[in-house]
């Protein structure tokens, strides 16, 4: 008689919040106990044929006035279920890719998280013509539709205040989302926050020699020659350089930070898996490692691209591993069948890879930076900006982010300081913090791409900070 | 004739003792000086020139409440402001940073914020502090405590912090414990001094408070530089290290200046409003090694609600700032006396009539516009008097 009643309870409680039933993960496979939050997953449907896959966990602390922070993995082309089972979710993946432990730095401790599949191709998201081209343009409005649908589904949660957040391309389609939302009264937006995003694609890529240099991995012989061919008055032009001598450096420059075994993510940590060459094969088609965000001015870069999109079409599977990274375990988790039931995965999406081949290949960039959209935000003195970068990350390195920050030329609130945070028994330095007017610059001392993993206490002390609006 | 101490002894000391030629027409010069003096004595009138607000609550770094300015001039004719951020509340105690600004143009622009010291997550933090200049030397040095409150912490301990570059930069934080014990001793609010005059020229000396129970007026003094600290004079509260009831004797936060003759005047907080709602003065005749109970006044021209206030001398005048009422924190206003505080000029200048809490005071000493000029630093709101801290530059003679 208890059990029936807490069930008409339960119903009546779902009813009239409004939450999709059908959606709600009842049993998730790999956890020993299951979660005392609740959690969504299914598909946010939009222009008609295109099925964006979504997993909502509840924030673990007053779900019903937390904020909803939407999160974006990058890629362009990579599933944002990776941030949520191996950066800052409730629950992360083991190794043995079967279970889930508990996560004490889980962004949901604080806020209602969405991750969302994006675009169409990614992850579980597919659409029904099975057409994966896509742009920077039609990504930020399909997001928009995205999270639209999302309210609709949970109208609950539509006065709440709204975050976008992402990491690495997710520095494109962070700013390029929030610029429609600002436009739409019903979300209540109050910030975005990017962690090591692509900001400018010539600042990201300027500053990155430079960070090669100063890091140790570019001799004297190399950079002298650098400073030669590509340098005139101080000023240094790694980025579409016409000259060819500066060229060939680069392309020396590239071998060493591509492509000689360092890990991109962390400069500090080892490549998972040893160390590969930007493709191999293996039984099961062509695997390749470059997600096309650097040295795409070099001819051979584009050259290898178009060869892959060929491979592509000619129906030679061709898989996209981010270098140095071992998504094993959630491929193995995500692919299992029970898994996939208790996700609602649509029999029609395509199994689970972190990155999609097809969509990075197939992608057109429309934005070289996006100064236009962090000032339009800016502008409206009402949205507050963080952009993160852990500081030994070189796909998109803190000096760029950090020169992208200061190009807006905001007015200095702060001047820059270490930040702190408490390890559990001390308190340390997080790493430094740079305070404009609505618009903060952090960097996480020694993390690398993926801050959450890297640093998970630190990470959660800023997201923290941040969307509490307390000081770093 | 208090005026003319100073003047002549800076004199004497630069070229009238060359020739008994130059030392007569420096003394000509002096009396020419000395009456335009006498005069610009009586020719207050103050002027707000200038106000502008340095810190926001809720605003800069995203700190809940600004509070305890304290402002000083430096060895370079710079202007200094500081205050606590409180990170997450605005009471006494809890996180905090050291927020500073910084003005080489006499205060008409402001460097960004910087936070100089951070207290991290603590939950009984930093508390200021006193700033206090040496000029023979040129270092700024900023005083704080830790733990003033003994909220979930057993020891307090008094920190400084030394800045050898005009203010740009700060040292690692020096715990002085070690040299003065660990009894609470909350410097200030406000500034300390250096004697110019004899007795004791060039003792830095740095007054303050300590917990309500050990209450009283106290002072650090350092007679090499900065290089260490020892206790001099104390005005203890009465009763001593027990419970005080209302009206008990308990001067509390102060702020120490020198009189042209080289004695040391304190203007303290009445905290429980002992013999009237006005503040306590305290004289010292050796340099702070001692406040003699004869030396004890209350100066009932002078009515206040229990709160830090400013004092600065500048050409020979007093200057005193408080919220000017009996019992809450709003007016904040401008007194000034021309006899070293026995009686004040009956005009008045009324800075802010809404509520406004503690304020400190400078001024510069580099040119000649510096001589028509002090700087105040207040707590400053509509609603509550922490919601802001604001900077006024006052010209002392009405001008702009």
């Amino acid at each position: 008689m208890a059990f029936l009643f807490s069930l008409v309870f339960s119903l009546g409680v779902l009813h009239i919040q409004g939450a999709p039933e059908s959606d709600e993960i009842k049993y998730l496979p790999g956890l020993e106990k299951q979660p005392s939050f609740r959690q969504y997953s299914g598909y946010l449907n939009v222009v008609e044929d295109k099925h964006l896959h979504y997993w909502f966990v509840e924030s673990q602390t007053n779900p019903s006035s937390s904020p909803v922070v939407l999160w974006l993995n990058g890629g362009p082309g990579c599933s944002s279920l990776d941030g949520l089972l191996t950066e800052h979710g409730p629950f992360l993946v083991q190794p043995d890719g079967a279970s889930l432990k508990y996560n004490p730095f889980a962004w949901n401790m604080i806020a209602n998280v969405l991750y969302l599949e994006s675009p169409a191709g990614v992850g579980f998201s597919y659409s029904d013509d099975k057409n994966y081209k896509t742009n920077d343009t039609e990504v930020s409005m399909n997001n928009y539709l995205a999270v639209k649908e999302f309210f609709k589904l949970f109208p609950e949660y539509s006065k709440n205040d709204f975050y976008i957040t992402g990491e690495s391309y997710g520095g494109i389609y962070v700013p390029t989302l929030a610029e429609h939302v600002m436009e739409d009264d019903a979300i209540n937006l109050k910030g975005i926050a990017v962690g090591n995003g692509m900001s400018s694609y010539e600042m990201n890529y300027n500053s990155l020699v430079y960070f090669a240099y100063y890091h140790g991995l570019l001799g004297s012989r190399l950079w002298g020659e650098l400073q030669e061919y590509c340098c005139s008055k101080g000023n240094c032009n790694f980025f579409e350089n016409r000259d060819q001598n500066c060229s060939i450096h680069l392309m020396e420059v590239e071998k060493i930070i591509d492509n000689s075994g360092l890990n991109i993510y962390n400069l500090y940590a080892p490549c998972a898996g040893g160390v590969p060459g930007q493709i191999l094969s293996d039984s099961r088609g062509v695997i390749f490692y470059d997600l096309g965000n650097h040295f795409r001015q070099l001819g051979s870069k584009h050259l290898l691209r178009q060869k892959l999109l060929a491979m592509n079409s000619l129906s030679v599977s061709v898989r996209l591993d981010p270098p140095c990274t071992n998504s094993t375990a959630a491929t193995t988790y995500l692919n299992n069948i029970y898994v996939k039931q208790a996700l609602h995965i649509s029999p029609e999406a395509q199994d689970w890879q972190i990155c999609s081949a097809e969509v990075n290949l197939k992608y057109v960039r429309l934005y070289k930076d996006v100064q236009d959209q962090y000032l339009k935000l800016l502008g409206a003195l009402k949205y507050r900006i963080l952009v993160y970068n852990g500081d030994v990350d070189m796909a998109c390195n803190f000096l760029g982010d950090q020169w992208f920050v200061e190009s807006l030329q905001q007015k200095v609130q702060v001047n820059r300081r270490t930040w702190l945070y408490n390890n559990g028994q001390n308190q340390q330095v997080g790493g430094f913090v740079k305070e404009f007017t609505n618009l903060a610059f952090i960097t996480v001392k020694g993390s690398g791409h993926m801050v959450p993993t890297d640093r998970p206490i630190a990470a959660f002390a800023m997201f923290s900070r941040f969307l509490k609006n307390e000081p770093y | 004739m208090l005026v003319r101490c100073r003047l002549l002894q800076l004199t004497d000391g630069t070229f009238c003792s060359w020739t008994s030629v130059i030392r007569s027409i420096c003394v000509v010069a002096v009396l020419l000086l000395q009456s335009a003096e006498a005069d610009v004595q009586f020719q207050i009138k103050p002027l707000i020139s200038e106000e502008q607000l340095l810190w926001v609550s809720g605003f800069e770094g995203a700190v809940n409440t600004y509070r305890i300015p304290l402002l000083s001039f430096t060895p370079k004719g710079s202007l200094v402001a500081f205050a606590e951020a409180r990170k997450g509340s605005s009471s006494d105690g809890g996180a905090k940073f050291i927020a500073m600004r910084r003005s080489v143009d006499k205060g008409a622009t402001w460097s960004p914020t910087s936070f100089i010291v951070d207290d991290g997550i603590v939950p009984d933090g930093l508390s200021l502090g006193s700033v206090v200049v040496d000029e023979e030397t040129g270092s700024v040095f900023l005083f704080y405590t830790l733990c003033a409150h003994y909220y979930l912490c057993n020891v307090s301990s008094t920190f400084l912090i030394e800045s050898r570059d005009d203010g740009l930069t700060w040292s690692k934080p020096r715990n002085i414990s070690k040299e003065v014990g660990t009894k609470m001793f909350c410097p200030g609010p406000g500034y300390g001094i250096q004697k110019m005059l004899p007795p004791n020229k060039g003792r830095l000396i740095v007054c303050g408070h300590g917990t309500i129970e050990g209450d009283g007026v106290f002072c650090l003094l350092s007679d090499n530089h900065g290089q260490s600290w020892r206790y001099g004079a104390s005005l203890k509260s009465i009763p001593y290290n027990q419970k005080k009831k209302a009206n008990d004797f308990n001067p509390d936060e102060c702020q120490p200046m020198e009189l042209p003759d080289g004695s040391v005047i304190i203007n303290a907080r009445n905290q429980n409003f002992y013999h009237c709602n006005c503040r306590v003065i305290v004289r010292s005749d050796d340099g702070c090694e001692t406040l003699p109970l004869e030396n004890l006044t209350f100066d009932e021209e002078l009515i206040d609600p229990a709160v830090a206030a400013g004092a600065l001398i500048k050409n020979n005048v007093m200057f005193f700032s408080n919220p000017a009422d009996l019992h809450k924190r709003i007016n904040l206003t401008l007194r000034w006396s021309t006899n070293n505080g026995k009686t004040w000029v009956p005009e008045k200048l009324l800075i802010w009539p809404n509520p406004s809490g503690y304020s400190t005071m400078t001024t510069l000493s580099n040119d000649i516009d510096d001589k028509e000029h002090i700087f105040l630093l207040y707590e400053k709101g509509i609603k509550d008097y922490f919601e802001s801290i604001s900077f006024v530059k006052i010209n002392l003679y009405g001008r702009i």
